[in-house]
């Protein structure tokens, strides 16, 4: 019944011959947000137009990537990969295998991504990159003895690196207390540390706060780099200040920003939750309505995780809950993925005792 | 390799879960019928389309007068990515004029509207095969409205499923 009225919906949406017009000659279309480093990518871009080599492919398609992790910039994936498509060059090329690996790692293809790494170690057996991408895709599909061996790598090259890493990995085998302190222990002596590797650090001790049921001193480790932050940490503090009762600040931090109404559906999703904790008028829970009957519709698979709080929050239904937990479980097995399994299956044994 | 030149190089690479999806590509077709021929209303995304290198541009911002000025080198796509058959037998698309092109917009998307008349040499056993954006659209795939007198049907298109209706072995 949800579902075909939810069909109903978008196709309402589509078929509303209001919403359709005729522009004139001079008016002007968006085709892509715009970064905060748009200067940086249109200088790029620039160069790669002038001379479409593969470095220049190379480093423009870096630089999507690393923007298409903030909140609302997603398409800028797509564009990083269209220009590895592009990119001709052998496949054994490191560069251009890492990208392509993360690229593959983001959209849950863990074996192609591992495959590719394995390219790279082929050739330099403790590259950096390579093996904390895998020890992080191992974390990803929770086979923590293999991410503790991607680590490993790190030992001989960066002690401090290979401790992050391996006081992450130590928190996934369980022992949330003993990682979190010596990881704690272990920033505190680095307070130098450059932004990237702050929110890197700051995001795994977030993350063994709240499996140690420290809601709010996790969110204390997140708010002082939210505004850097990629769309994972968000993810992140959002669910932690929708539990502590912050819906306020939630709707105030993700309203402020400039492509709302184009957040990734995660974020999206925890708006939609704010705003109707809030009791305010449905805009953006109309908008993750329609986002998530098309993502229905569409059949598709993956990242099904936001299916999940979709129907344990805002379209309570146990039994779709369960069933996308279930199939987000198949490809994604970190602690938030397993929580989604326990509180679907949760909530699916109060609809049977009712 | 420490950790300045590390952070420099991969703050987005590495290190960071990244549980959520990206967008994907929708396109929409409506199939009717008129005068007993096929008529197609094709609604595909602006950013489809500058993905596809259909609209001549690569920047942010494209004006109307760019799309319309598209029409040749998207009436070649539309001929060789969208096929409608008539007892196996192909028909001929012809995209509208410019004047009857419009736009609206879907999931805080701009999509354009496009007309496409198809001629077939019976008015039996219509058959769609889709093949566009595949290679360019993130995930791309079709909602099809089927509006026919002889059927009425909606169905999902993608990759591994590029015909409609489907024919069973």
């Amino acid at each position: 019944m949800l579902f075909i009225s939810l069909l109903m919906l978008l196709l309402s949406d589509t078929t509303a011959v209001a919403t359709q017009s005729t522009p004139s000659a001079d008016s002007y279309f968006s085709l892509q947000p715009d970064l905060p480093a748009n200067a940086e990518v249109d200088a790029l871009a620039e160069a790669l137009r002038q001379a479409p080599t593969n470095a220049n492919r190379l480093k423009l398609a870096s630089l999507y990537i690393k923007g298409s992790k903030m909140p609302g910039f997603g398409d800028w994936f797509h564009y990083a990969e269209s220009l590895l498509e592009q990119y001709k060059a052998a496949a054994t090329d490191i560069d251009y295998v890492l990208l392509l690996s993360d690229i593959k790692q983001q959209q849950h293809h863990f074996t192609e991504a591992l495959s590719l790494l394995d390219k790279i170690f082929q050739q330099q057996p403790q590259h950096l990159q390579a093996s904390l991408m895998a020890a992080r895709i191992y974390l990803a599909i929770a086979e923590t003895d293999l991410a503790q061996k991607a680590c490993n790598r790190l030992m001989a090259v960066d002690i401090f690196l290979f401790s992050v890493c391996s006081y992450e990995v130590v928190g996934r085998k369980g022992q949330w207390q003993t990682a979190y302190n010596a990881l704690n222990t272990l920033y505190s002596r680095h307070s130098t540390l450059d932004d990237a590797l702050t929110i890197w650090v700051r995001g795994i001790l977030a993350e063994q706060a709240e499996q140690l049921r420290q809601d709010n001193v996790a969110l204390t480790w997140l708010t002082p780099i939210l505004e850097q932050a990629p769309t994972s940490l968000w993810l992140k503090w959002a669910d932690l200040s929708l539990r502590t009762g912050n819906a306020a600040l939630l709707y105030e931090k993700m309203t402020s920003f400039a492509f709302v109404e184009t957040l990734e559906d995660g974020l999206m999703l925890r708006l939609a939750i704010a705003e109707q904790n809030l009791q305010l008028p449905a805009h953006f829970q109309t908008i993750i309505h329609e986002r998530m009957a098309l993502r229905l519709i569409r059949q598709d698979q993956d990242h099904a995780a936001d299916l999940v709080h979709y129907f344990l929050t805002l379209a309570p239904d146990p039994k779709l809950a369960w069933h996308w937990a279930n199939v987000n479980y198949e490809s994604a097995k970190e602690p938030d993925d397993k929580k989604l399994l326990e509180l679907s299956q949760q909530a699916l044994l109060a609809m049977t005792k009712e | 390799m420490h950790l300045k030149q590390l952070s420099a190089l991969c703050f987005g690479l590495l290190m960071l879960p990244s549980a959520y999806a990206h967008k994907f590509s929708t396109a929409y077709l409506d199939v009717s019928e008129q005068a007993e021929q096929p008529v197609l209303l094709w609604k595909v995304a602006l950013h489809d389309l500058a993905s596809a290198d259909l609209l001549g541009t690569t920047k942010a911002q494209i004006s109307w007068q760019q799309v319309t000025a598209a029409h040749e080198q998207l009436a070649q796509y539309v001929d060789s990515h969208i096929k409608v058959k008539s007892q196996g037998a192909a028909c001929t698309l012809q995209l509208a004029a410019q004047a009857n092109w419009q736009t609206q917009r879907i999931q805080q998307q701009t999509y354009v509207l496009l007309p496409i008349k198809a001629t077939c040499h019976s008015k039996a056993a219509w058959s769609l095969s889709y093949n566009a954006l595949f290679e360019t659209g993130h995930s791309h795939k079709l909602l099809l409205s089927w509006n026919t007198q002889a059927l009425k049907a909606n169905a999902v298109l993608a990759e591994n499923n590029t015909v409609f209706p489907q024919v069973k072995d």
